[in-house]
């Protein structure tokens, strides 16, 4: 099977906003002609996180709200390696909203690409209480130099920045605001 | 011949006892130290407690020959009232290691040498604040001799947490993530500069990141305190499932809470054994000195690497902040170990990692890790017992207790009781012949443990079946001499005579 394809059928709900980043990842995957020994993906828990057993790739599952100190602790290990992390809102923001802070102040050479869907899916959609700019803001004050915040997003910006995000000698944060079909109100 | 020292005070407490130690090592002797502060950066009363021998000892004395007190400007040696000079300011603990070399007729050159060599500032004032010191001192008075053989002029004086840090390297350790907490903190002090360093915004961050680079295929390490390895469960249980080695040192201090940070105990076995939710295999280490945390190491990152799972290294508040005569081993003994090529899960998951639902093949999955631990223990360092098979009486104990233990042995063996110790070093899986087998040779024994509960006590008599004949149970925050030992042997046995 061929690096990044699909290994088993997602799981999505239909119309998730999710299938879009996702495809995006792997175009820039593509693009930017990454092998697969090069890169490690590190998925936190939520609708996002169940991507991990999806997608053929060195890929890790971790706990929620610890997908970001996993990867830092890989990318401190071996430099070499591109390291992404796919995680959802109420892993960045909420659970483990502290190593957020500390991947930006330490500017670890991780992708931290953030699907906010405003709730908390996979626990049936309660209510996220952050204000629309508080991921952006947090890390932009904690120093990253890479921060973007995707509220339209379509393949072709999306695939670009993660893209240069790639490229990025530093931590570098993108968050995505996306569709939740099911419990979007 | 076996001399205990205690230096107590404010301030200098900490230099004068570690330039006496390397003095003592210098006269070829065997020493054991501790040090007692409170949880303060300046202020307060510290103690540095020194036994040496002309031969090997193991802990430290309850009582003292030698008494100096830097507050009131005075020595007490051998009962008898010394008064030093005290108008030095900051060079009184100089005058008092002069005074305290006189005592002990050690030679004065070799003295001033260490003294010299110790102090890169101020070393012309301090060498002769010492000079001060030795000639308050009527040296004829005194006519102690005591000097150690040539092995033990080979020895170096190395901390119990510095230990850690040689045995973690022997292993190939190349990353260390931590939190600083007391008593843990200071083992990245002793790692070497090819170690990456790091520290963590907090556990959870420490035990992550030690994770991900052990994924990577490195050796990291990171070491903690009791509170701080409540925050760290969450991860050794993933280690578990993700199987993922991981190795984590806890450093045992009065809990609960923030407890007493400063203190003694080993209160959280139930929390190394227990600890993380879930059911996953996994092994938990005891060291009890230098000797053994520089061998223990190595076995903990194997035992991790080899069965792919959390490996707890226990140690405490005493062993940390205690200073022991060794030799210390340096050949490397690293375990190979390949790189992950497939998907990792902290979800459950089949052969290949994928994520399941309840059933079957969750139940095969569970019973595949869990069948690891019959060949984990195969790999644990043997229980030991020091002294005879049998004795009239007998001592089970792990950590820094088995250094008071060992030291009240040699005591009762002069007064005609024989006696042995039991030493746990392997807590978990707990290797039950051995212990079944000290319990049929032996119809005394005791366990003797730092704790309310008696946890590790409780442990042995679950999983072996076997009943102590008494138990010592100490919680005060200050760790066991042989002198509370005997003392509890004498009650104990004429209680239940």
């Amino acid at each position: 099977m061929k690096a990044f394809q699909e290994k088993n059928k997602a799981n999505f709900c239909p119309g998730c906003g999710n299938i879009l980043i996702y495809a995006a990842m792997k175009l820039a995957l593509s693009r930017a002609s990454i092998k697969e020994s090069d890169a490690i993906f590190v998925f936190d828990v939520g609708c996002s996180g169940n991507y991990a057993d999806k997608i053929n790739a060195r890929s890790v599952h971790t706990l929620h709200g610890r997908a970001i100190p996993f990867a830092c602790g890989v990318k401190i290990a071996d430099n070499k390696k591109l390291v992404i992390v796919n995680a959802g809102d109420g892993a960045v923001f909420h659970e483990g909203v502290n190593h957020l802070i500390e991947a930006a102040t330490q500017d670890i050479a991780i992708v931290l690409i953030v699907h906010n869907n405003q709730n908390f899916a996979l626990t049936k959609g309660q209510k996220i209480s952050k204000n629309p700019n508080f991921g952006l803001n947090l890390a932009k004050n904690s120093g990253a130099k890479f921060c973007h915040l995707v509220e339209k997003p379509d393949i072709k910006n999306l695939s670009e920045l993660f893209q240069n995000a790639f490229k990025h000698k530093g931590f570098s944060y993108i968050e995505i605001i996306q569709s939740c079909p099911t419990f979007s109100f | 011949m076996r001399i205990a020292l205690k230096i107590t005070g404010s301030g200098g407490v900490l230099s004068s006892g570690v330039i006496f130690l390397k003095i003592l090592n210098k006269m070829g002797l065997f020493v054991k130290a501790e040090r007692e502060f409170p949880s303060l950066i300046k202020g307060g009363v510290h103690n540095f407690l020194i036994d040496f021998s002309d031969e090997e000892i193991f802990s430290n004395s309850k009582n003292h020959d030698v008494l100096c007190d830097f507050e009131n400007s005075t020595i007490y040696a051998f009962k008898e009232k010394l008064l030093i000079p005290n108008d030095l300011g900051k060079l009184k603990n100089t005058v008092f290691i002069g005074a305290l070399c006189a005592i002990f007729n050690f030679e004065k050159n070799i003295c001033k040498k260490v003294v010299s060599e110790y102090f890169k500032k101020f070393k012309e004032e301090n060498l002769s604040a010492f000079e001060i010191g030795f000639a308050k001192i009527n040296s004829e008075k005194y006519t102690l001799k005591i000097r150690g053989d040539q092995v033990f002029k080979k020895q170096k004086i190395v901390n119990g947490n510095e230990a850690i840090a040689i045995g973690a390297f022997r292993s190939g350790l190349s990353h260390y993530f931590a939190y600083p907490m007391s008593p843990a903190t200071s083992v990245i002090n002793y790692l070497p500069d090819s170690v990456s360093k790091m520290i963590s915004a907090d556990e959870i961050s420490a035990v992550s990141m030690c994770l991900g680079a052990m994924y990577s295929g490195k050796n990291a390490l990171t070491a903690t305190s009791s509170g701080g390895f409540d925050l760290m469960t969450e991860t050794i249980s993933a280690s578990g499932i993700m199987e993922i080695p991981l190795v984590v040192v806890l450093a045992q201090r009065p809990g609960p809470g923030t407890g007493l940070p400063t203190w003694d105990s080993q209160d959280n076995i139930n929390l190394a054994v227990y600890g993380g939710h879930g059911d996953f295999p996994k092994s938990v280490l005891s060291i009890s000195d230098a000797n053994s945390a520089i061998s223990i190491m190595p076995k903990a990152f194997m035992l991790a690497k080899k069965h792919r799972i959390p490996v707890i290294v226990l140690t405490q508040k005493s062993i940390a902040e205690s200073y022991y005569s060794t030799i210390p081993e340096s050949k490397k003994e690293i375990f190979k170990f390949l790189k992950y090529e497939k998907l990792i899960n902290a979800d459950e998951h089949d052969l290949e990692g994928n994520s399941i639902e309840g059933g079957e093949l969750a139940r095969k999955s569970m019973i595949k890790r869990m069948s690891k631990m019959k060949e984990v223990i195969k790999d644990m360092p043997k229980n030991v017992i020091f002294g005879p098979k049998k004795a009239e009486i007998s001592f089970v104990a792990t950590g820094s207790v088995i250094g008071a233990v060992r030291d009240s042995i040699s005591v009762l063996k002069e007064n005609g009781v024989s006696a042995n110790l039991l030493e746990i070093t392997s807590i978990w899986p707990l290797e039950k012949n051995i212990i079944k087998e000290f319990f049929s040779n032996n119809k005394k024994v005791i366990m003797v443990e730092q704790n309310y509960t008696g946890q590790l006590g409780g442990l042995i008599e679950k999983e072996c079946e076997v009943k102590f004949f008494d138990c010592l149970h100490k919680f005060d925050g200050i760790s066991f001499s042989y002198e509370d030992i005997i003392k509890f042997y004498n009650e104990s046995v004429s209680r239940k005579k």
